[in-house]
């Protein structure tokens, strides 16, 4: 039975991806696990994984064409079968409709559902290329038409909410109860997708040109734009003394091992992962009516690539120990690098972290990355007397902002958690402990 | 065979949890091996579910053949041997581990048979390197005791010992009314002998619906078996040919003799012995703690089933071992876990027991505004034909949009009917729904939908 491949959802903002290249080709012979094509998403560049084996039997969207996710892009013929299906093996409407029309941006609005698994076509094995994720597509649809539980319908109905316009994540892209839930959340707060961070970026080169922006800079472009209009914005900044931080990079890094490669980020990231646990209204969202405290810490690093910017998630920073932090955000440093993430390496932040503090930027205030509700801005560490004991001596100070939303976080919360940051650093052995 | 490359995923323990998540892992392409020192089946195949399911049946049946005067049917000479009750419950599980090896051999999963350790990239058998990029932990657990209820295996037994005891005792006294407890009350019961459940809590079951409790303890009234609730275990005085066990109420602390104690108080993580610290892998009181895809806080380290608690059930080790597998294979997204409000329950003495989703007690506490029915069997046309007139259907709903949140069953065969409360769950099916379905009529699972009726005060039959 031939096998349907469909652009998978690999961010949670995904719309559709672009093919950039394939690497096999109609006639080639497919083993489980081997790269299929390159696909550029909103977020980066990341490999199409096959699930099953066969032979490539037919590309559907050709190299710089994008699709919706969930579309076809190509087919596969199971081992042994010929490898270009003729109409009675299924090459159906789908199909059809895409050989007069390559499936474009401009795809049937109801595309990436009709394209769910529960839909495809009888006699057609189905399976989800890599993987298969909460669907946001925003398509307008026909409500009569949408699958959705009871009970969320009975909800969207008292809330006068629109069925058409929300995501379903059920099984075969089914609405339930809390996708109408996050629905109504998003009319009155944020979009719950989370997304691009806030740091200041090099400007692309070409002057006097008008240059396309790249997908990542596009996403970025409009999240940040909504963040700034929506969520009211306030700042708090701290100095902190990293002579003791200093001397315990040095140290750990002596010893090799799990803390080869330590860096100053690493050092921050825990601080901030146990500082949100001492002042949790920072690690938390807007939400509506609602203020959502969040039981992970998972702090995004804010990570110049080269056509933007990404926020790869370092996970549990809270209960982690350093050394799993390391290792952590190395692998992650790794695939930033080489612009190929795992599917889960971009989601579920619930803090952001933007570090120049290896550009001479003594501090700045970063814009927040919504839905979270704060984000910390971290400045040079920077030689400078101070004045301790009533001495001047030599330091090593380094400036941290936080940006916070003041729906729900007030100044003195802020200052609570920089008291907690500032402590942490400064006295930093319970980094390891 | 060492090294890295050696598969995608090794299992450690072929229990519920484990060798389904094998299976759907060979399903979905990756190079998978389990790990196992006992044989396949784990608690639920070889000490657990099946085998003691296999007794509880002959225990219904001889009640069953005992009761039937009343209905015409006469029989002379009934007696149990229950050496060949034993025997066949044996014969059940050894066909069941055979079962499972030949599924291995299907998917070709490579089995391993030997104690699996945590190692760097991958797991150590027996001195064996496996190598893996994935490490599934499904170790299961063991019975728990009590200090001074040392398991003795004459006179001091856990479930485990019981299970393969080929002798009746005259007399019982079970400490812990939770499912084991309560099965193994019907089981020495219906055989004859004279048997006593002291359980702490106010109520048998404590963890389900407080109806249900009380509703069992009624119908071990009828049966004649004693049930202390309330009652804490004390101490236990000699060993020689019985012994006694002594328990605090409120009213006091008494000593209660019996040929045999049974002790059913709970298990506990077989978390030992895996390499968890060296791994990094978090553990809280034995239980490993994982996010809601199964992962632990070891990279590349995945745990489900009785090792991370709490639900302690067979069908949730396996609904939990798709979900770690399908995380790794990319087919699973962040955060889509177990809902353990859609998992049920079930118990198998007689009347059966079943629920899923909240209890009563457990909604309200969660601000729920509730509307709950509950339809007695003895109203059934079919139980009343049947025989089976003991319980009652519970069905608690929200009330302003009918979402079931709970449904809790007692009575016979409702281990059956609870599946389709479970599909209500799982497609978020409203009271609505539930009353517009059409049920067979004379059945038992009409109690459903009648309960669902009275919840919105509309009950037909009562």
């Amino acid at each position: 039975m031939p096998v349907d491949v469909t652009m998978p959802k690999l961010s949670d903002t995904m719309e559709e991806g672009k093919i950039l290249k394939w690497l096999k080709h109609p006639g080639e012979r497919v083993a489980i696990g081997e790269i299929i094509a390159e696909v550029e998403t909103d977020k980066a560049n990341m490999e199409l994984e096959a699930y099953d084996e066969g032979t490539l039997a037919e590309v559907r969207v050709r190299e710089g064409e994008s699709a919706p996710v969930g579309a076809v892009i190509a087919v596969l013929a199971a081992p042994g079968e010929g490898a270009a299906p003729g109409p009675a093996a299924g090459a159906g409407k789908a199909a059809a409709a895409a050989e007069k029309a390559p499936p474009v941006a401009k795809a049937p609005p109801a595309a990436p559902r009709a394209a769910a698994p529960a839909k495809a076509e009888p006699g057609r094995a189905f399976r989800p290329t890599v993987v298969r994720r909460p669907e946001p597509a925003e398509s307008p649809g026909d409500a009569a038409s949408v699958k959705a539980s009871p009970l969320a319908r009975r909800i969207a109905h008292d809330q006068g909410l629109d069925l058409a316009r929300v995501a379903g994540t059920g099984p075969g892209g089914r609405i339930v109860q809390k996708d109408v839930e996050a629905a109504l959340a998003a009319r009155g707060g944020p979009s719950p997708a989370p997304a691009k961070p806030a740091a200041p970026l090099e400007p692309r080169p070409a002057a006097g040109n008008r240059v396309d922006l790249s997908r990542i800079r596009r996403t970025t472009a409009k999240r940040m734009g909504e963040s700034k209009r929506e969520i009211p914005h306030f700042y708090a900044s701290a100095e902190i003394a990293m002579d003791e931080a200093a001397r315990l990079k040095e140290a750990l890094a002596a010893l090799e091992g799990e803390y080869a490669g330590l860096t100053y980020t690493h050092l921050v990231v825990k601080a901030v992962g146990l500082a949100l646990t001492r002042a949790p209204a920072l690690n938390a969202s807007y939400d509506g009516d609602a203020m959502v405290l969040h039981e992970a810490v998972n702090i995004g690093v804010a990570t110049a690539v080269e056509d933007g910017l990404v926020v790869p998630v370092v996970r549990h920073c809270d209960r982690e120990p350093l050394a799993a932090i390391v290792r952590q955000a190395r692998g992650l440093l790794e695939r930033a690098r080489s612009g190929r993430f795992a599917s889960d390496d971009l989601t579920g932040a619930t803090f952001t972290l933007s570090n120049l503090g290896m550009l001479p930027v003594t501090e700045f205030a970063a814009v927040i990355n919504p839905p979270q509700a704060a984000i910390l801005a971290v400045g040079t560490i920077r030689e400078t007397p101070v004045v301790r004991e009533g001495q001047i001596v030599p330091g090593r100070m380094m400036t941290v902002t936080v940006s916070c939303d003041h729906r729900i976080i007030d100044g003195v919360l802020a200052g609570r958690f920089l008291r907690e940051l500032k402590g942490l650093l400064e006295n930093p052995l319970a980094l390891v402990l | 065979m060492s090294g890295a490359g050696d598969y995608d995923l090794v299992v450690l323990g072929a229990g519920p949890g484990g060798y389904v998540a094998a299976i759907r892992a060979a399903q979905l392409g990756l190079r998978t091996a389990v790990v196992e020192r006992d044989r396949p089946g784990g608690v639920c195949g070889n000490w657990g579910c099946i085998p003691s399911k296999a007794i509880l049946a002959d225990a219904a049946l001889f009640a069953e053949m005992r009761g039937g005067a009343r209905r015409g049917i006469l029989a002379d000479n009934l007696r149990v041997d229950y050496a060949r009750v034993i025997a066949r419950s044996r014969e059940v599980a050894d066909r069941q581990a055979k079962g499972v090896e030949f599924l291995f051999k299907k998917n070709g999963i490579a089995y391993h048979h030997g104690a699996g350790r945590l190692e760097r990239g991958g797991v150590a058998v027996d001195g064996e390197r496996l190598g893996a990029r994935f490490v599934l932990l499904a170790s299961g657990s063991r019975e728990q005791t009590l200090p001074g209820l040392e398991i003795d295996g004459e006179v001091v037994l856990t479930s485990r010992e019981a299970l393969e005891r080929p002798l009746l005792p005259a007399s019982v006294v079970i400490v812990g009314g939770g499912a084991v407890g309560v099965e193994f009350a019907y089981i020495y019961a219906t055989f004859g002998a004279k048997v006593t459940v002291v359980e702490m809590a106010e109520t048998l079951l404590p963890g389900m619906d407080a109806d249900l409790g009380r509703e069992l303890a009624r119908a071990f009234a009828r049966q004649g078996i004693d049930v202390l609730t309330g009652h804490r275990y004390q101490s236990l005085v000699g060993r020689e040919r019985g012994a006694g066990v002594t328990v605090a109420g409120a009213d006091g602390s008494r000593t209660l003799e019996a040929a045999l104690v049974l002790v059913a108080v709970g298990r506990a993580p077989l978390s030992e012995d895996l390499g968890l610290d060296e791994a990094g892998v978090r553990t809280e009181k034995g239980f490993v703690v994982v996010d809601a895809n199964m992962r632990t806080s070891a990279e590349g380290v995945y745990a489900i089933g009785d090792l991370v608690g709490p639900l302690l059930l067979a069908h949730a080790a396996s609904a939990q071992g798709m979900v770690a597998v399908e995380t790794m294979a990319a087919r699973r997204a962040e955060g889509q876990g177990l809902d353990p409000t859609r998992v049920p329950a079930c118990i198998y003495c007689m009347p059966e027991v079943a629920a899923v989703g909240l209890a009563e007690a457990d909604a309200r506490a969660r601000g729920h505004e509730l509307r709950v029915g509950k339809f007695p069997f003895r109203a059934l046309g079919k139980a009343m034909a049947s025989g089976h007139t003991d319980g009652f259907v519970k069905v608690v709903s929200e009330a302003r949009r009918g979402e079931i949140l709970g449904v809790h069953m007692i009575g016979a065969g409702v281990t059956e009917l609870i599946a389709e409360a479970g599909l209500a769950r799982t497609l978020e099916a409203t009271a609505e729904e539930l009353v517009a379905t059409v049920h067979a009529h004379p059945t038992m699972a009409e109690a459903l939908r009648e309960a669902t009726l009275v919840a919105r005060g509309e009950g037909i039959n009562i």
